[in-house]
């Protein structure tokens, strides 16, 4: 610091003896002794300041969590397979599955005994159960809702041999089941059953959603009455599908 | 002040052994009462010792204290009306004029006698300063700033506190005149 004369800084500091008194000396110690005596307290503070941010981080991984997984398990997102497994079988399909047969049978007599030889065990059974007249309400059912008494009234055993070829053909069964249904709810006109024949062919290829879309798009392009078959055939198969409120009206 | 942050408590004892006297003197020669000077002395290492945890070494110790010191005593200054006013030059600032005190080695009582009565009237012609000019140079003596650092506590350009030191030295030199 060359703008003050050394000798007079020198006589400055010669000068210069003063200081705080004993009592502030002791009370300015003994209060920094005191400060360092609680260093807990930084690190409770250090957790007071970021418990709120670290519980509303929490709170929100644990909320997108679960609205992922939500999203995930909605049905829309389910193929028909998941879908039969969470829900109860349709019961018509047994009956009908059998009078399909039967019919196949019927118009092709030329070649009775293939038909009988890969359906033998349920080959006798359609021309002895009669088909139900009033197939049961199964379109509307929902999941929860208990069977309805006509496929109770089935007897065990042919319910059995029914259960079986399901099970060979797994993939398909959505398909024939909505095959079936048509077959059994119109069994006194082939006509209408023929008319519906493209669409069974389609339940049988069509995924749920796929088959929602195409409906949707009847609506839209105002085919109303086609729409309307289809959706009445999609709720027979896929009865515990949520089906869009748009499509109901 | 790091270390005592972490909780060394014999740190805190060295670094007010080094600067209560300092420190004490600056608010003393600027308050010219002791009482106040015990208040605002205490009230600065308080502020020191509730910032000792969350200290950060981004100037120099004496630069950081000095500047709560500084802070604290406009605060003062302000409760009792008080306003620093920095005087125009008046006149000539004086001669370059070598100051020659008797130094310390002269042990004659005569001697001592006369080295107390400079150091009285050093004192006194401190205290007649102008508030920035005295500030000023108590900074540079007690605190050991630089012209800088003065600067940027008080607020002003290197400059402005240079001049004013100037001004300091010759004042006191004038005053002083009488013990050549």
């Amino acid at each position: 610091m060359t703008e003050i004369d050394p000798k007079l800084s020198r006589l400055y500091r010669e000068a210069s003896s003063e200081g705080p008194p004993a009592a502030l000396d002791a009370a300015i110690l003994a209060a920094a002794r005191k400060q360092i005596a609680k260093p807990q307290r930084r690190a409770r503070s250090f957790w007071v300041r970021w418990m709120a941010p670290a519980s509303a981080l929490a709170t929100l991984v644990v909320a997108l969590s679960i609205a992922f997984l939500v999203e995930r398990e909605r049905p829309e997102t389910l193929d028909g397979a998941a879908i039969r497994e969470v829900s109860p079988r349709p019961q018509s399909p047994p009956p009908a599955r059998i009078t399909e047969t039967a019919k196949s049978k019927a118009a092709d007599s030329a070649a009775p005994a293939a038909a009988e030889k890969k359906e033998a065990p349920v080959a006798g059974a359609p021309a002895q159960v009669p088909v139900p007249a009033a197939p049961a309400p199964a379109p509307m059912l929902r999941s929860t809702e208990p069977a309805p008494p006509a496929a109770q009234a089935f007897p065990a055993e042919i319910r059995a041999k029914t259960i079986a070829p399901k099970a060979t053909t797994e993939s398909n069964v959505a398909g024939d089941s909505a095959l079936d249904r048509l077959g059994g709810t119109a069994p006194a006109a082939p006509a209408a059953a023929d008319k519906l024949a493209p669409i069974r062919q389609q339940a049988i290829q069509r995924s749920p959603q796929v088959w929602m879309d195409e409906i949707s798009r009847l609506k839209r392009e105002g085919r109303d009455e086609e729409a309307a078959e289809q959706l009445a055939e999609f709720r027979k198969t896929y009865p515990a599908y949520a089906v869009p409120e748009n499509l109901l009206k | 002040m790091l270390a005592y942050g972490n909780g060394d408590g014999t740190a805190f004892n060295v670094l007010y052994g080094r600067w209560r006297g300092p420190l004490y003197r600056y608010f003393l020669r600027q308050c010219g009462h002791s009482g106040h000077a015990d208040e605002l002395f205490q009230d600065v290492f308080m502020r020191v010792i509730g910032a000792a945890t969350n200290y950060e070494p981004t100037a120099r110790f004496s630069t950081w204290v000095f500047r709560i010191a500084h802070n604290r005593l406009v605060d003062h200054w302000r409760k009792l009306g008080r306003e620093p006013v920095d005087p125009l030059p008046s006149g000539d600032i004086g001669d370059d004029c070598e100051l020659d005190p008797p130094g310390p080695e002269n042990s004659a009582p005569d001697r001592q006698a006369e080295s107390r009565e400079l150091g009285e009237a050093l004192m006194a012609a401190l205290n007649e300063l102008p508030d920035v000019q005295r500030e000023a140079f108590l900074l540079a003596e007690e605190g050991g700033l630089t012209l800088e650092e003065i600067a940027s506590i008080s607020g002003v350009g290197r400059e402005t506190i240079k001049s004013r030191l100037r001004y300091a030295t010759a004042k006191l030199r004038n005053k002083l005149e009488s013990w050549r």
